[in-house]
């Protein structure tokens, strides 16, 4: 997939910017609070229901104007087409060649980006919560189907915990029973992914920091060890049905896929506990390198690769066998640094080079390092 | 000017509490309503026996103006009792022509959020129709929905102990419509729900 032509306008800090990226790699450099981040946030935003920022509408909309636009022209499997994302308080409104999507779904796999951002590297040291985020947004860019029962299942989790906070407890079998049926299909989904993502992580991991460790992903949903739905079914009901007392005296569900955790792990050793600060975004980045492989398995093009940051996340050795590894694919880059770092132009051949300054983009040309 | 009490600008009190009805749709049918020609009674007195007439039939609780229902009393097969949600989707059944026995309306659906439990709709009362005796076949057509999936779960729940053959509506791709255009969702829901031919 290509971005060929993006236009901003009132997005954050942006006023109006038209661009037309180039084809490989495509190096924004300013310094910090200029805009560069949000460049790569409105591109992402217009391929996915949702920022990969923690951040609600109304922060989209610059600042006095109501309405925020972000319209490109997407290049995949031959065709060009156009997304059109008009944001406003009241809502955003997504339209593929002027025709508007009904469904969140509808935009899946139109515009498919991997991101690396300073955020990606802190969900190792932070609570579950924001490694099961990442896990759910990953596992639904590869997989359509999973938004669906997701949703479902959180409907049905609801209603559950609702139902244990009200006097009258009629009913709950019904709805615990719903909670692992559509748990079940969660679970499988996710381990379906997750096993893909661990098959390509060593082998990334080794690319980027040069290291021999062994790095590992894997998820061990709570009470679950069967692999097939139905199993993973009668294991969640067993689960529920041992944690029945604690939701009752809680008023919550206490257990099931909405708590569970992703491991990651360095040589068969917690990374959040024993890798260093580089080990653990050599491990992201190796992380969202496999996740881009596997898009690329499935819609048959490589995503596009928004890097956010770079100066600060990478040291000059894993930057350079990063580049080297880029270079190698054919693949649309976007890298954010707060200067022309020698280091990353130097390693790319063809980088169209652009300066962030105040909301604005001001292509410098081509550099080519020969 | 017409003072808050005059009787248009209470009529447009009264139409705007009507779902879907704002304040400027309410003042546009209110003036419609004014300057149409002859008078209103034929409306007037449909509004009041609307709410007068029509009630819930004892057996099934479809809306009616005369009980039992005209498909309770009528040439219908009381063995075969399709529950649904509401009387407009009883309506909805109805315009199939594909039904021939008889219904039940639950008048909801069960949803804790909503503090809709299993004994604020009417599952005791089709609970007491099948046990009665009678029925060979409960047709459960509740909402695809979460709570309408509930529901079905736990009319199963209740009404397999009394032997009754308990069926669900089919769901999956809709009729007339190509592949193309079904969202991916439901395609997996349809491939899931196969049926060998």
């Amino acid at each position: 997939m290509r971005l060929k032509h993006l236009l901003v306008s009132s997005f954050r800090n942006i006023e109006m910017i038209r661009v037309e990226p180039g084809k490989r790699f495509n190096l924004l450099y300013g310094f910090n609070g200029q805009g560069k981040t949000n460049f790569l946030e409105a591109i992402y935003l217009l391929g996915n229901p949702r920022s990969f920022r923690a951040s609600r509408l109304p922060e989209f909309l610059r600042h006095g104007t109501a309405q925020a636009l972000v319209c490109g022209e997407v290049e995949s499997c031959g065709t060009v087409s156009q997304i059109r994302l008009t944001l406003e308080h009241a809502g955003r409104r997504v339209e593929i060649d002027q025709k508007g999507i009904k469904r969140a779904s509808d935009l899946h796999g139109k515009l498919n980006a991997v991101v690396f951002s300073p955020d990606d590297t802190s969900m190792v040291k932070s609570g579950p919560e924001a490694r099961r985020r990442y896990l759910d947004r990953a596992v639904y860019t590869g997989d359509i189907g999973y938004l669906h029962c997701w949703h479902e299942y959180h409907r049905i989790l609801k209603q559950r915990n609702h139902l244990l906070k009200s006097p009258d407890k009629a009913g709950m079998d019904v709805w615990t029973e719903k909670l692992a049926a559509a748990g079940a299909e969660v679970i499988e989904r996710r381990q379906r992914y997750v096993g893909l993502l661990d098959r390509q992580l060593q082998q990334h991991y080794e690319t980027i920091s040069g290291g021999s460790e062994t790095a590992g992903i894997s998820y061990h949903p709570e009470g679950i060890q069967a692999a097939d739905r139905a199993g993973i079914r009668d294991e969640l009901l067993q689960l529920f049905e041992r944690h029945a007392r604690s939701d009752e005296r809680y008023g919550t569900t206490t257990a099931g896929p909405h708590r569970d955790d992703l491991l990651l792990s360095l040589d068969n050793r917690p990374l959040k506990a024993f890798g260093s600060q580089g080990q653990q975004k050599s491990f992201v980045l190796a992380l969202k390198m496999a996740e881009m492989e596997n898009l690329q398995t499935i819609f048959n093009e490589p995503p596009l690769l928004l890097l956010d940051d770079m100066s600060s996340e990478l040291d000059a050795q894993r930057n350079s066998n990063l580049m080297t590894f880029l270079t190698s694919r054919d693949i649309q880059v976007f890298i954010t640094t707060t200067e022309p770092s020698p280091a990353l132009v130097a390693a790319t051949a063809h980088c169209s080079v652009f300066r962030v300054e105040n909301g604005n983009l001001t292509s410098e040309g081509n550099k080519t390092h020969e | 000017m017409l003072t808050k009490s005059s009787s248009l600008m209470r009529l447009v009190g009264e139409l705007k509490k009507l779902p879907g009805v704002g304040e400027r749709t309410a003042l546009r049918l209110a003036f419609h309503l004014l300057k149409s020609p002859g008078n209103l009674t034929a409306l007037s007195e449909a509004l009041v026996d609307v709410k007068e007439k029509v009630r819930a039939c004892s057996t099934c609780f479809a809306i009616t103006e005369n009980d039992p229902c005209a498909i309770c009393s009528g040439n219908r097969d009381a063995a075969a009792v399709c529950v649904v949600e509401n009387s407009q989707d009883l309506m909805s059944l109805e315009r199939s022509n594909a039904w021939h026995g008889v219904y039940h309306v639950l008048e909801g659906a069960i949803s804790p959020l909503s503090g809709i439990g299993p004994s604020s709709i009417r599952i005791a009362e089709l609970l007491a129709r099948v046990e009665a005796g009678g029925v060979s076949e409960v047709v459960i057509a509740t909402n695809f929905t979460v709570e309408g999936e509930a529901t079905a779960l736990y009319l199963t729940k209740v009404l397999k102990p009394t032997g009754v053959k308990v069926t669900r509506l089919a769901h999956g791709i809709p009729l007339g419509s190509d592949i193309e255009f079904v969202d991916a969702a439901t395609v997996q829901w349809a491939l899931q729900g196969r049926n060998e031919l």
